[in-house]
């Protein structure tokens, strides 16, 4: 067990070395001038730059370039940002809450949509619930999270007035007390109900299009894991014994179909992070994947490769989460 | 039996050999019988012709503007309505996909030739070829790949067609790499590629003759059904401003014009349902391809 989950410890930080290599090296693919990479072109004050290039070591050879951008990673200095002239390890700290609240939301939608979708397709197998929630994945899978976005827009913002077009906050309004930087959570722990409800009612539509995708995924998942659970010899033991059907599902089918769909999610992790890049910047979100693109139209360098940085770390790190919990879950994974 | 006859059988057998389909080709055919399959085949190869006969069926110039007819609703004189800045948006879908149809198809063909030979390579050596090649596979594979994509695109110099399809290209070849390796190694142990070895065949020819034609079935299911993604990527990097340049008639561009007005709902539709169809023929087809190619699926 611990053996396990030491070995993908490792692996995990030497996944996450390989990445700063990536990152690394993409800061030296930039045109021109490599401190573009670390302190955007348009500052000119010549103090900051020539304190830049000696704290990253750009003077050097290469490999010892690569040791300054490791030593400054550690002390969480990843250079300036143009965007706002601010340290970029700041403007992600800033950034990045917004893209959990979303993240955690629309993955919440999901499995609370995708879960009882994928089991009534299960359960029907073959039938019109089933057809139905294929039609509901191959419509997640196939339009695009950008198009989703406007089309809600339109449809419940425009049309029907339901949700605001975008933003966290109505304009004009200040968030909740500094907490987590998610407002809702914010909100809730400053005891604001009229605030989070504000904050709730800004986050849901963004929320269900960045899960959309997601949630096809969850309820294809589920479906067939649980078709293939419910052929087993136990369950047929468990109908046997006069167990009504509704507990045979609930209690003997779901506990073993649910395992491999906890996977599934984190690797969900990386397609939510890409499509919040999309749903962001739809919604005038602003979150990390909203500061990226912002960032990259200007061609500010430092910013890019941060998210870039931020956002394969929190991939990396999630799916040693799932793996480890996935292993607590099902001995029999530690084997292989 | 005489040593004639003898001979005479087993050239009669080799006929019969030469005659009889491999599953791929069979699987091909099989497809025919899917009308799912048959569908998205109509659909994509109907989309190919509007691509390749777009200057002949569009009424109008993609990228001429006239701005006393800006954003009209669809008409009788604008099928699909115009833009904001009055271009008629039936003749820019139309052109649209000369963009985005071979993007997917460029970018899912590269990602194939360069993952598929350094995965067989992998896969057929071993060792530390094998080593770097996967590992470089995970780490490109630990990114989420938009924001890969994005900031590769940005280190390229920003926007441009070119920079976004060779950025999704260096995203997608992990997958394919992957995949190809594993078919390889999956064949490599196989009694008939072993015994190929004493009988004299070089390494080179077991891999081609032996080993790369049953690669097949797996790459090109995944090929189909990637090429949707791969234009939808291209879309999604043209809608943040990282990949096709105004006023290129590019549908992920087209909709991001749409973007600032949202109050409007054709200038992002049309595009948009363009870009489904195409991603939702490519899935039937990929789909179909799978159960004809997979031999499990063919004996139910």
């Amino acid at each position: 067990m611990s053996a396990f989950i030491v070995r993908r410890i490792l692996l995990s930080l030497l996944a996450l070395l390989l990445v700063t290599v990536v990152t690394f090296t993409l800061t030296r693919s930039v045109p021109g001038d490599p401190i573009n990479a670390v302190v955007s072109d348009r500052i000119d004050d010549p103090a900051v730059i020539e304190n830049y290039r000696r704290k990253f070591g750009l003077d050097k050879p290469l490999p010892m370039q690569y040791l300054y951008y490791m030593r400054n990673l550690a002390r969480g200095d990843m250079g300036l940002s143009i965007s706002t002239s601010q340290p970029v390890a700041k403007d992600l700290r800033r950034h990045l809450p917004a893209t959990l609240e979303l993240s955690g939301a629309a993955i919440i939608f999901a499995i609370l949509t995708g879960l009882p979708l994928g089991t009534l397709a299960a359960l029907n197998y073959n039938k019109a619930p089933d057809a139905l929630a294929r039609g509901v994945a191959l419509f997640g899978a196939s339009v695009p999270v950008f198009y989703l976005a406007l089309l809600f827009i339109y449809i419940f913002s425009v049309r029907l007035g339901w949700f605001p077009t975008g933003g966290r906050l109505d304009a004009g309004v200040d968030p909740p007390p500094f907490k987590t930087g998610m407002y809702t959570v914010d909100a809730l722990l400053a005891g604001d109900f009229a605030l989070f409800r504000q904050a709730l009612h800004h986050l849901v539509m963004p929320a269900v299009v960045l899960g959309a995708f997601s949630m096809g995924i969850v309820s294809r998942m589920v479906r067939s894991s649980l078709l293939e659970v419910m052929g087993q010899d136990y369950i047929r033991t468990a109908r046997a014994k006069g167990l009504a059907e509704s507990k045979v599902v609930s209690v003997h089918a779901m506990r073993n179909a649910i395992i491999p769909a906890i996977t599934v999610i984190g690797l969900l992790i990386g397609s939510l992070l890409a499509g919040a890049v999309l749903t962001e910047t739809t919604f005038a979100w602003p979150g990390l994947g909203r500061y990226a693109v912002t960032a990259a139209t200007k061609l500010d360098f430092p910013a890019v490769i941060g998210v870039t940085l931020v956002s394969a770390t929190i991939y990396i790190v999630v799916n040693l989460v799932v793996d480890i919990l996935y292993s607590v879950i099902d001995p029999r994974i530690r084997q292989t | 039996m005489t040593a004639g006859t003898a001979r005479e059988s087993l050239t009669l057998e080799r006929a019969r050999v030469r005659k009889e389909r491999t599953p791929f080709v069979q699987g091909i055919i099989d497809l025919r019988r899917n009308k799912v399959a048959m569908a998205g085949v109509i659909v994509f190869v109907g989309w190919l012709v509007i691509a390749i006969l777009a200057p002949v069926i569009a009424p109008y110039d993609p990228v001429e503007q006239d701005l006393s007819h800006r954003l009209e609703p669809p008409s009788s004189t604008h099928w699909f309505g115009t833009d904001d800045l009055g271009r008629d948006i039936f003749s820019r879908v139309l052109y649209g996909s000369r963009i985005s149809v071979p993007s997917g198809l460029i970018v899912v063909a590269a990602s194939l030739l360069i993952g598929g030979l350094l995965g067989a390579l992998a896969g057929f050596i071993g060792g530390w070829l094998d080593a770097i090649v996967m590992r470089a596979a995970d780490v490109v594979l630990s990114f989420p790949s938009l924001i890969l994509a994005l900031s590769i695109a940005a280190a390229r110099g920003g926007g441009g067609l070119s920079n976004a399809l060779i950025a999704i290209v260096i995203v997608l070849w992990p997958e394919y790499a992957r995949v190809m390796r594993g078919a390889v190694l999956a064949l490599k142990s196989n009694e008939y590629v072993t015994a190929a070895q004493p009988i004299g065949a070089t390494r080179w020819r077991i891999l081609r003759a032996h080993i790369l034609p049953g690669t097949q079935a797996p790459l090109v299911v995944k090929s189909t059904l990637d090429v949707g993604g791969a234009i939808v990527l291209t879309a999604g990097l043209s809608f943040i401003g990282l990949g096709a340049v105004p006023p290129d008639p590019e549908w992920g561009a087209m909709i991001a014009l749409a973007r600032s007005k949202f109050q409007f709902w054709w200038p992002g539709a049309f595009p948009a349902l363009a870009m489904i169809s195409v991603v939702l023929a490519l899935n039937f087809i990929g789909d179909g391809l799978r159960d004809a190619l997979d031999p499990r699926m063919r004996k139910r």
